[in-house]
Formats: structure tokens, sequence, C-alpha cells
């Protein structure tokens, strides 16, 4: 159990200067979001456990499986210094000048402005990630 | 040697290796590699 609040609710809040106020939020939301990723992780700990056991139905709800994540690919910044060093020193230089050290597809646009180049590059310096299976519970219909 | 092979599945064969993958926390590739090396082997 955690003992969250909602800090606006309590006696006096508008009376707290802003500056703290807006620090108490940042306080909270940080909480928020630690007991959502926590919620988050029993929530699928319960639906892999109810897939083992093959027991994925409800009067109201059922248990679908995907898998994401396996075809989800993003550029490798390093990748490109060893396949097109050339390349690499361009968007380095780019980048310097933005602040921005990393490597998007938007950067790919602008380094391989020919189409055909730019997915050739893209299946070169792509990183696959793991394929890690989403549960989501569907309410049935009609009821 | 080009370092990429290219892999046609069906759609319930992509499934069944997503699911495979999902399983054993590995990506897509790793699954083809390992079982194209235990083929190689003749492990499988």
């Amino acid at each position: 159990m955690t003992n969250l609040y909602s800090p606006d609710e309590i006696k006096g809040w508008e009376e707290i200067r802003p500056i703290d106020r807006a620090v108490i939020l940042r306080g909270y939301r940080e909480q928020v979001e630690a007991e959502l990723e926590r919620v988050k992780a029993l929530h699928d700990e319960c639906c892999r456990l109810a897939r083992e056991a093959d027991d994925t139905d409800t009067d109201e709800w059922k248990l679908q499986v995907r898998y994401a994540s396996g075809t989800s690919r993003s550029p490798d910044v390093e990748m490109l210094a060893v396949e097109d060093p050339q390349a690499y020193a361009r968007l380095y230089e780019e980048q310097l000048k933005k602040w921005r050290p990393k490597l998007t597809k938007t950067d790919l646009d602008w380094l391989y402005d020919d189409a055909d180049q730019r997915k050739d590059m893209m299946e070169r310096i792509s990183v696959e990630h793991m394929v890690k299976p989403q549960y989501i519970l569907v309410r049935k219909e009609g009821i | 040697m080009d370092r990429k092979i290219t892999v046609r599945l069906t759609p319930l064969e992509l499934a069944l290796l997503d699911r495979f993958a999902a399983d054993h926390e590995m990506t897509r590739s790793e699954v083809i590699r390992n079982a194209v090396t235990a083929r190689l082997e003749g492990r499988i």
C-alpha cells in the first residue's frame, strides 16, 4: 500500500507560495509515476501467471497477448560511425551546433535524402529490440 | 560476405516466432540465428 494523497486537497493549499506548491506537486508527481510503474508491473505479472495457467477468461473480461518491439527499430549512432564515417562526421558537426548528440529518423532523412539509400542505411544501422509481450484485458462485448 | 539474410514467414509463423522470442526474452533475429546454428550443427 502507498500513502498517496492529493496535495491540492490539503487545507491552506492556496496560501502556500506558488514555487513551494510547484515543488510539492513535483514530488507528488514522482510518487504517482512510481506507483503507476509498480501497479503496471503487478498487472503484467498477474496477466503472465493467468496466461501460464491458461486461465484467461472471466464473465466480463478476456486476456489478449500481443507481442511488441520485435519490429520496432531505432537508428544506432555507433553503427553509423562504422557504416558511413563521412555521414557520421557530417551529423556530428551538425549536432554540435544544435547541442543534440543523438541520431533520429529525421537525421537520416537529412543525411540520406535519396529514398533508396535511406532505406538501406536504416537496415544497416538499426537496433533490434527484444520481443516483449503486451497484456491487454479486453471487456467482452454486449455486457 | 553479406551479413544479412532475409527470412520470409507467414503471419502465423511470425506470431509463433514472436511468442517464442518473448517467452525467452530474445529478439527475432536471435531466435532465427539460434535455429539456423542448431540446424547447421545437426542438433535439430
